[in-house]
């Protein structure tokens, strides 16, 4: 439902008869919801989407749209624990504006950064974390949850696995098997 | 009990109660009143009489000191401090120290009594008056029994009056102001007919004391080992006939 | 101690000692005691107030049960008489005649109230009260009506009340009592309620208007579902009306000119309903089972893996600080 807000909303103001949202605004701001969901998810469209996405931003010719959309692919693969950094928005980085490169910071582990409540926003946060080898145990737990919850493969396979090296380097060894089992399930 | 021993029981009753007859006529005629008769009577009475006098009335006084204590303090533990006093008196100088002092006379005097003319039996001096014409009943026995009646008498005036000033005293202490609730009290209690009651319960206690270990002396014979069997007989029968009194008494005032 | 001794000759030869002043002590002993024996009989006497002045009083009773002679009469609770004699009188009603000293008399006025109490058990209590001590003084002599309470009489009239009450209960629960045919009346309705015609009978009193009802009903029933149809009817005619007005060929396509407008607006509605159109599928492939999810879940699981094996050497640092625990980092889900 909450996808369907900001197209409603486009809807509405088109209704209102005030400005029209442009095609490219509906068709990014879609194909980069969907991006993220198919990502955590471990779905192989997102790719697509991505490049969608990345396509009608680049038809306005603004640079710090499409690096603000590459942020948005670094934090996802961040909360996926998949940290690099950030090549693609690093390309667009000259254009960028300073809210963009405090974020990009961020994920990077330079700048902290108040988590949002959202789980998105948790998991990135618990990323950054990890990299920054601040992150507690029970942080580790709750992403476990948020990605559980939300349904999110990728990012749920990641953190399961982090658990199951902990508990392997603990010496725990039925604990390690209980999360494996889990990771098995989750994975087919 | 035997026939025998129950045959002689009564008769002793019979013998004290025609003695008791032969001395009230006595008693009630002048004739009797001999100037030697007096003063053996006085002589008895001052034995029965002097010696304790001032000892039993000490004891009186204590024993009613303490039941009148003990009494009013309960009572008045229920609030019933009035009604403890009338209830006190009443039982203390009507019915208690009459039959006690009664007892202390029959006790002391009587058992001496008892012992004299059992013995004057034995010794045969009895027979010796007779021989010589002298009238026993006016030289013994009626002294003996108004010496006995007078001592009762005086006795229980005496422990009456110690127990109603301690009543007084155990109820109001030392103050003056509860005298005339006690008078009041007094005048509950003594109405004529307890007074005439325990005036006539006096005598018949005072004659009863003397007239029936006369009587059991008498039975006395010459054999000495008769002497302590008479004398007991004597006391129980008169202890019997305290009672007797006592139990008329309360019968005739109350029921 | 000089207790001159006067050796009587005794008989046998016995000797019994007697003082000399025999007949001093013995008269001494007697004449205390007489004193004594004096002294308490006046006590009494006064006490019985032989020696003062008295008044009499008479009070007069319809019933002197529980009165003795000798019974007091109190004032503010002392007392202050003593019930002399009681008697009855030629009336039939009973007479007390009250001894009262006459220095006692003082608190008795000719405005006293005297009353006899008696509870139910114990004895009767004689009370007077004077409201006003500045009155005359009673007279010598004088009757009065004594008030009577007597809470033992009290308990005759609570048995008489009780039993009118259990009279009256009977009479209630009698079987031609008011009670019964209440009841009777009860029973029919219930009866009627689950006949036939149900509660609509019990309430209405018999089956026809309960059928009467049941009809009009079903009539008001038929009347909406008449109106319902024509409801339809009307929803169909407003929809031509609709693609008449609004349709390709409608009204507002006649009057193109005057709606120009309203047309570019409407062309405007309809492009944002396609995309809502567009993007309603994609929502819906997006949250349903539109189309099979293309995940290839062990490709999935061999990536995750590389990127864990990258990340494997941060979480052995972690590891170092924050041991793993099983109870607080695997929760259930």
């Amino acid at each position: 439902m909450k996808r369907l807000v900001l197209p409603a909303l486009f809807i509405l103001a088109g209704c209102g008869g005030g400005p029209q949202p442009a095609d490219w605004q509906l068709d990014a701001a879609q194909s980069m919801g969907l991006f993220q969901r198919y990502y955590l998810s471990g779905d192989a469209r997102a790719d697509a989407e991505f490049l969608a996405a990345r396509r009608a931003l680049a038809s306005t010719g603004r640079e710090d749209l499409v690096a603000r959309a590459e942020l948005v692919r670094c934090a996802v693969r961040t909360a996926s624990l998949e940290f690099d950094e950030c090549p693609g928005f690093l390309a667009l980085r000259p254009g960028a504006a300073p809210a963009e490169i405090a974020y990009w910071e961020y994920l990077i582990g330079k700048r902290e950064r108040a988590a949002p409540a959202e789980p998105l926003g948790r998991l990135v946060a618990a990323g950054v974390q990890l990299r920054r080898k601040t992150i507690r145990p029970e942080t580790i737990a709750e992403a476990v949850e948020a990605a559980s919850t939300q349904g999110w493969r990728r990012a749920l396979l990641a953190w399961l696995g982090v658990q199951e090296q902990r508990a392997r380097e603990a010496g725990d060894a039925d604990a390690a098997a209980r999360i494996r089992r889990r990771m098995d399930l989750v994975s087919g | 009990m035997s026939p025998e021993a129950a045959m002689a029981w009564f008769r002793g009753w019979a013998h004290a109660a025609r003695l008791a007859l032969v001395l009230a006529v006595a008693g009630l005629s002048p004739a009797f009143y001999t100037p030697r008769l007096r003063a053996t009577a006085t002589k008895q009475l001052y034995f029965t009489v002097w010696q304790v006098f001032v000892p039993f009335t000490l004891f009186s006084a204590l024993l009613s000191v303490v039941i009148i204590e003990i009494t009013i303090r309960l009572a008045r533990g229920y609030g019933l401090g009035v009604y403890a006093l009338e209830l006190v008196i009443t039982v203390l100088t009507l019915e208690l120290l009459p039959l006690l002092t009664a007892l202390f006379v029959a006790l002391r005097s009587g058992s001496a009594i008892a012992t004299e003319i059992a013995l004057m039996r034995v010794s045969g001096e009895l027979d010796a008056m007779a021989a010589e014409g002298v009238d026993p009943m006016e030289r013994e026995f009626l002294p003996r029994v108004l010496a006995a009646s007078v001592s009762v008498f005086m006795l229980t005036v005496v422990s009456c009056a110690m127990a109603l000033i301690a009543a007084y005293f155990s109820m109001y202490g030392l103050s003056p102001w509860g005298f005339s609730e006690f008078t009041w009290t007094v005048a509950e209690v003594f109405t004529v007919r307890q007074l005439g009651s325990i005036a006539i319960k006096t005598v018949l206690f005072g004659v009863a004391v003397a007239v029936i270990p006369i009587a059991a002396g008498l039975s006395a014979t010459r054999d000495m080992k008769s002497a302590p069997v008479a004398v007991l007989g004597g006391m129980v029968r008169l202890f019997f006939a305290l009672g007797l009194i006592e139990v008329l008494s309360l019968a005739v005032k109350y029921v | 101690m000089d207790k001159e001794r006067e050796k009587e000759p005794g008989r046998d030869g016995a000797f019994t000692a007697v003082p000399r002043n025999l007949q001093f002590r013995v008269g001494l002993l007697l004449g205390f005691t007489l004193l004594i024996a004096a002294a308490f009989v006046l006590y009494v006497l006064y006490a019985r107030g032989v020696f003062e002045p008295t008044q009499r009083l008479t009070l007069v009773a319809d019933n002197v049960e529980g009165v003795s002679i000798g019974m007091d009469l109190s004032f503010s609770g002392f007392p202050i008489g003593r019930v002399h004699k009681i008697e009855l009188a030629d009336d039939g009603r009973a007479r007390i005649e009250i001894v009262v000293p006459v220095r006692e008399s003082r608190w008795l006025r000719r405005s006293t109230i005297f009353t006899l109490e008696r509870g139910v058990v114990g004895p009767a209590k004689i009370r007077a009260f004077t409201g006003n001590l500045q009155d005359e003084p009673l007279p010598d002599g004088a009757e009065r009506t004594v008030l009577r309470g007597d809470t033992s009489e009290e308990i005759p009239r609570m048995v008489a009340t009780l039993r009118s009450v259990l009279e009256n209960a009977q009479t209630i629960t009698a079987n031609e009592g008011s009670l019964q045919a209440s009841l009777g009346n009860l029973r029919l309705m219930t009866q009627r309620m689950a006949g036939p015609g149900g509660a609509l009978s019990g309430l209405l009193g018999s089956e026809d208007e309960a059928k009467k009802v049941l009809a009009s009903i079903d009539r008001a029933n038929a009347l909406i579902a008449s109106m319902s149809g024509v409801a339809r009817k009307l929803d169909a005619v407003i929809d031509k009306t609709d693609q008449r007005v609004y349709g390709r060929d409608g009204l507002m396509d006649g009057t193109q000119r005057a709606v120009g407008q309203v047309n570019g607006i409407l062309a405007e509605v309809r492009d944002s309903l396609k995309r809502v159109d567009r993007i309603l599928d994609d929502a819906q492939q997006v949250s349903g089972n539109a189309k099979a999810a293309t995940t290839d879940l062990r490709a999935l699981r061999a990536e995750v893996d590389a990127s864990l094996r990258k990340v494997s050497a941060l979480v052995e640092e972690i590891n170092r600080k924050w041991p793993f625990e099983r109870n607080t980092e695997i929760r259930l889900p």
